[in-house]
């Protein structure tokens, strides 16, 4: 198995709040290898962004606890054991997310040109590098190096895009200068967080296609996190598919598809439209379980099918199935 | 550079918001007319003084045509006040423009300081108030605020006279603008502070300084609290929003999060809330010229107020209308300039 | 959306409003504010502990003591007791402005919001017009044409207050017009005058309520200014603010005389503020559950 880098350990986390204990991620096991693009797929509420928060080290920390006993290691590196500082550091040129809503994501009152230059600046800073050999001044190079990232992207006329403001540019563009940005900070590990979902469909595609291509000319990893696991299967080599704070199957792309394991994972592909088929879109009966109380035996059980008695008592272990596909599931 | 979209926005923008500052204040001579005209019991009293013989009081009617209907009287109220005729007090038949001319550049003098002291008091605060939660930075915020309001001008300019004039004795010898025993330098703007600067006079821009002090912030006071706590919710906003969290995904660090990303943004609102504490100030300049013997158009007001000078007090009304809409344009552009947003509507 | 105005909720307010020590504080002094006027409206000068009016130049400017909690004045009169004799007349201004002019703004604006149209356009250019000028110094202006006494001071400070009202009245009316219950009432047949009193306004009370609430402690400020200046009250009436300025001159020979007056205004305007800032908070729909 190539190196991985990134491997969270038994991840649990709680927020606080006036109404209660919510119980966001219950002990959540995943790695990442170098260069691979990993999905992580599930509904509302299952603490997808959650996972990508704690990993960047965004979470709003006051209502958010992380329990002891977690660990993300990034490169080797336990996370959770690192200052503000160091963590700050590790943001943008070795972590970058992007993230679902690109208007507000972006800062209104500043020009794209000023921003993404800012993410420029910063790469270049922390690698001490200069960018070119000529004798411009650095500003000068960082306009440069920001129009050569707009027009990778796909940016129409990217000399006058930099004097614009967010609030000018279609969603797709925005989408696309949020990827600049993250990209040109040259990040080892990328975070999306649901990148799409404002998006058209039409430009869905067009913006993941971009995406998986750039990534691995980049030979970053990713993670993106999306509701929708057909969105997911255009880049993702493996998927993750999460429930109630808990990851449920793991396997590659095609696997998934073919052979899914997990009720939860039979019940979302039912879901999804065939192409070409008549068959009623179903729904999954049922709601995902209150988070508030702590969690005791599968998720899943209220809802399933299958369910038997041991389902509720106890919670199942992850089992390999095969080398590249795991499942936690009494049934296997 | 690119003369782009926004710019050109930002102009249209100006432009349309001064053709409307031109109906505004038709507005606003509709309702200084109907107090001094039409809702006086008598006007020609009013304007000529008790003591007027009866051939002035008929000039007077002549003049100001109150035997023909009112929108010929409003008609030549406007004409008469865009030639400068504003009135004259009725005891000394002083033209009352001369006198707001005279008494203008002291309460704008005056009122900057305020606003001066307002942001330079009132901001940091208000981020210290953001940045500290719930801790003693945003308690003071709070008090302050809460003080300033409910505070009548005149107790906040007679404490600080105490404390600081006469017990303390830090602050200067006497009211006023300058000390009485200082030659005051040529007036060239009416501005103290920049007449002193202009010629040089060091002694006297040390003494003007020293008494625009005590009166700015008793007339700042007013603000400065509510000041602080419309920027701590600002900044609060702010710091909680989208484009503050990718700035730190992005990796910028606390400080430039925190000063560039999120503090410029928060302060857009606050800073269009300046004009209307202006509006504050200038009522407020009332009684705190008074006290501290600025010559002002406050402590003009104050005087025709004392001796029902009905001329001199629309006066002083009319010219605070036009000052408070002025006021609120400028702020409305400075908006569009902190704001792009707003430019393309 | 804001709460509306049922008993449930009046208690739910209650409660949350007991909790605060702020609020309480406010509340008492608005409450202690209220019963002083009231009881010296009732029983006059009998309830003071001296007799206001009356001169002793062996006692003049006595600080303040256990006898005289608020010292002498420059004629020897309790300074207290005639504190205390002047509340009924702000009580009785404020009270006056702000229930007048709320009254008076809530239909226009209300009228403003649920008709729309040519309605809603001159009356927001009218309250245009009228927010263009600083309260204060428009409301001066009024009462000096009107001429002194309390009647004109009242009415000056109508002229200034409403627009605000109107404001507040047709934001919510606006937002209201088109809710479910508004259209129902319609198609029911209510005429617009029944729908406006019985749907519209009920829901749209509490900002108002709020706003009115802090409005008494600004409207009390204003009075005590606009004495000050030499309006509204005229001596030997007391007035707080007629007191200040009475007492000004002698501010470095004993500070009591017109701070005492003046601090006494701070602290019923403050207690409307407190009260009027406790009950938006309490009204504030993320505070409720």
């Amino acid at each position: 198995m190539s190196e991985a880098i990134l491997r969270i350990r038994n991840l649990r986390l709680v927020f606080e709040s006036m109404q209660g204990r919510f119980h966001a991620l219950n002990g959540v096991n995943l790695d990442l290898a170098a260069g691979e693009v990993l999905g992580v797929v599930g509904e509302s509420g299952c603490g997808k962004s959650s996972l990508a928060l704690s990993t960047i080290g965004l979470l709003p920390t006051p209502p958010a606890k992380l329990i002891k006993g977690s660990e993300i290691l990034f490169k080797g590196q336990n996370l959770l054991a690192l200052n503000d500082t160091e963590m700050e550091r590790l943001r943008g040129t070795g972590i970058a997310m992007i993230f679902q809503e690109p208007l507000t994501s972006l800062n209104p009152i500043f020009t794209i040109g000023d921003q993404l230059s800012e993410a420029v600046r910063i790469a270049a800073i922390r690698q001490n590098s200069s960018l070119g050999t000529s004798k411009k001044s650095a500003k000068e190079e960082y306009r440069e190096e920001s129009i050569s990232w707009l027009k990778k992207v796909g940016l129409p006329d990217p000399e006058s895009a930099l004097q614009r403001y967010p609030h000018e540019l279609s969603g797709g563009m925005r989408q696309r200068v949020m990827i600049s940005m993250a990209l040109a900070e040259k990040p080892a590990l990328m975070l999306a967080d649901e990148p799409t979902s404002f998006l058209d469909v039409t430009t869905q595609a067009q913006i993941l296609r971009l995406t998986a291509s750039l990534v691995h000319e980049a030979g970053a990893s990713v993670m993106i996190i999306s509701h929708d696991l057909a969105v997911v299967a255009q880049i993702a080599d493996r998927v993750v598919v999460m429930y109630a704070g808990v990851v449920v199957e793991d396997a590659p792309i095609p696997e998934i598809y073919e052979k899914p394991l997990h009720p939860y994972t039979q019940a979302l592909l039912s879901c999804l439209p065939k192409q070409g088929g008549k068959k009623r879109l179903e729904m999954i009966p049922g709601s995902p379980p209150s988070l508030r109380k702590a969690p005791q035996g599968c998720p899943y059980a209220p809802r399933c099918a299958f369910a038997k008695d041991v389902c509720v008592r106890e919670t199942p272990e992850m089992k390999e199935i095969s080398p590249v596909h795991r499942v936690a599931c009494v049934l296997y | 550079m690119v003369v782009n979209e926004s710019h050109k926005g930002l102009i249209i923008f100006i432009a349309k918001r001064v053709a409307l500052l031109a109906l505004v204040l038709l507005g606003v001579s509709v309702i200084t007319f109907t107090v001094s005209r039409v809702a006086v019991p008598d006007p020609t009293r009013a304007w000529a003084g008790p003591r007027a013989s009866q051939s002035t009081i008929d000039a007077l009617i002549a003049k100001f045509h109150l035997h023909e209907p009112i929108y010929v009287q409003f008609y030549y109220y406007v004409v008469g006040i865009l030639h400068g005729d504003w009135g004259s007090d009725p005891s000394t038949g002083q033209p009352v423009l001369e006198s707001i001319l005279l008494y203008l550049p002291a309460t704008i003098e005056l009122t900057t300081a305020a606003l001066l002291v307002v942001i330079a008091v009132g901001i940091p605060l208000g981020v210290a108030a953001a940045t500290h939660r719930n801790k003693l930075q945003d308690h003071v915020s709070r008090v302050t605020a809460l003080t300033g309001v409910a505070s009548p001008p005149f107790v906040v300019a007679l404490l600080l006279q105490l404390v600081f004039f006469y017990y303390l004795h830090v602050f200067p010898d006497s009211g006023g603008r300058i000390s009485p025993l200082i030659q005051a330098p040529a007036r060239v703007t009416g501005f103290l502070i920049l007449d002193s600067i202009l010629a040089g006079n060091l002694v006297a821009l040390t003494s003007a300084l020293q008494h625009i002090i005590m009166p700015a912030i008793a007339l700042g006071f007013l603000n400065l609290g509510l000041m602080s706590r419309l920027v701590r919710a600002s900044m609060l906003d702010s710091l909680a929003s989208d484009y503050v969290r990718t700035a730190k995904a992005k990796g910028v660090t606390k400080l430039v999060v925190t000063y560039k990303h999120a503090f410029r943004n928060a302060l857009i609102q606050p800073v269009t809330v300046l004009s209307v504490y202006v509006a504050y100030m200038l009522g407020g300049s009332v009684v705190i010229e008074s006290i501290f013997d600025w010559p002002g158009l406050g402590y003009f007001a104050a005087q025709s107020i004392f001796n029902f000078d009905l001329p001199a007090v629309m006066g002083v009304t009319l010219i605070f209308a036009i000052g408070v809409v002025v006021v609120n344009l400028a702020a409305d552009i400075l908006y569009a300039i902190l704001d792009p947003r707003i430019r393309l509507g | 959306m804001a709460a509306s105005l049922d008993r449930h909720e009046i208690f739910t307010t209650l409660r949350i409003l007991a909790k605060d020590p702020l609020a309480v504080m406010g509340t008492l002094i608005a409450v202690a504010f209220i019963g002083t006027t009231a009881a010296v409206a009732l029983f006059g000068n009998f309830i003071t502990p001296y007799d206001p009016n009356h001169a002793d130049l062996n006692l003049i400017f006595l600080p303040i003591s256990s006898k005289h909690i608020m010292g002498t004045d420059f004629l020897g009169r309790d300074i207290f007791s005639r504190v205390l004799v002047a509340a009924p007349i702000d009580a009785q201004i404020a009270f006056t402005i702000v229930g007048v002019s709320a009254f008076v703004g809530i239909l226009l604006g209300s009228a403003a919001g649920y008709f729309g149209g040519k309605i809603d356009e001159t009356i927001m250019r009218v309250t245009d017009m009228f927010l263009a000028f600083p309260t204060l110094v428009l409301a001066v202006a009024v009462a000096v044409a009107l001429g002194p006494g309390v009647g004109h001071l009242i009415e000056a400070n109508l002229v200034v207050w409403w627009p605000v009202y109107a404001r507040m009245a047709r934001a919510g009316s606006l937002s209201l017009r088109e809710t479910q219950f508004v259209e129902a009432a319609r198609a029911a047949g209510l005429s617009s005058v029944a729908v406006i009193r019985k749907h519209i306004l009920p829901n749209n009370i509490s900002p108002i309520l709020v706003y009115a609430t802090l409005d008494i402690g600004n409207a009390i400020l204003y009075t005590s200014v606009l004495s000050y200046l030499g309006l509204g009250a005229q001596p030997p009436q007391a007035e707080w603010g007629r007191l200040v300025f009475d007492g000004q001159v002698y501010l470095t020979r004993a500070w009591w005389v017109p701070l005492m007056p003046g601090l006494v205004i701070l602290l019923v305007a403050l207690g409307f503020c407190l009260l009027g800032d406790a009950l938006r908070d309490a009204l504030d729909p993320r505070y409720r559950r």
